[in-house]
């Protein structure tokens, strides 16, 4: 998977491309500690190029969520493709974030 | 492929005139093997070109099953092996995945998950996904399928 920061104004965006699985578990928490240590805590993951999530990849997000609201902020999901967003709604996801479509 | 055995496969057409694959292999308890069988699989999807939601759901529950099968049913120990079991045509998928595990708690309640968990939702979608699921032998071989009931259930694979 590939892992692009994007910051424009306030907005910090983390863009993935490809498989968002558990083979990428130590890059994104990598990406999001490293942002919330220079002090981004509202951060938006970009899956509008994700082709595949696992159950790995909602854990990934979930702790990430719970980091960024710790830090005053929070974690904004954008642009799921079909099939990820029928994932993210099984797992309830968009209860539990706010998800731009 | 590191890991992985070389598969056994059948690609025959049945009575009805109905193409299907039925691939057979085993897999050290490793990522890197889980990684590599998916992709086979996937591979094998794509060539008899199903539909993609199919696909789709498939490759995420074998993965998921793949998983659980490493990190709990083999605790990660990559002298284990998983035995995976595939038959896939236009008109049904089903996949076996067996560990040397203990087994499955049967007695769990998979039709709900705990939202905020960031753990324990492999099998949750497994169940919500795959149109059947059942778990086999001492509750370390997990049967899923998508489409028509087959005749597959209950076979143990060898790599």
């Amino acid at each position: 998977m590939e892992i692009n920061i994007m910051q424009a104004d306030n907005n910090t965006t983390i863009a993935l491309k490809g498989r968002f699985d558990f083979q990428t578990h130590q890059e994104f928490r990598r990406t999001v500690d490293g942002l919330l240590r220079s002090g981004k805590a509202t951060l938006t993951v970009d899956l509008s190029q994700v082709d595949f999530i696992d159950s790995s990849a909602l854990g990934l997000l979930l702790l990430a969520r719970e980091s960024c609201e710790k830090a005053g902020g929070g974690v904004i999901l954008n642009q799921p493709k079909d099939y990820v967003d029928k994932v993210l709604k099984l797992c309830h996801f968009d209860q539990l974030f706010q998800v731009q479509r | 492929m590191s890991g992985v055995s070389v598969p056994t496969v059948f690609g025959v057409k049945d009575l009805l005139g109905q193409s299907f694959v039925e691939i057979r292999f085993a897999i050290s308890s490793k990522e890197t093997a889980v990684a590599s069988a998916v992709a086979m699989v996937r591979r094998a999807m794509e060539m008899l070109a199903l539909d993609n939601d199919w696909v789709a759901r498939a490759e995420l529950c074998l993965q998921e099953a793949l998983l659980n099968a490493h990190f709990h049913g083999n605790e990660s120990d990559p002298r284990r092996t998983i035995r995976v079991g595939c038959v896939i045509s236009a008109e049904k998928i089903e996949l076996h995945v067996e560990d040397e595990g203990t087994g499955y708690p049967l007695n769990r309640d998979y039709s709900s998950v705990d939202t905020t968990n960031p753990r324990g939702r492999g099998l949750f979608l497994i169940h919500q996904l795959m149109d059947s699921v059942a778990i086999d032998g001492a509750g370390n071989h997990i049967v899923m399928s998508l489409g028509k009931e087959s005749n597959y259930g209950n076979q143990h694979y060898a790599g």
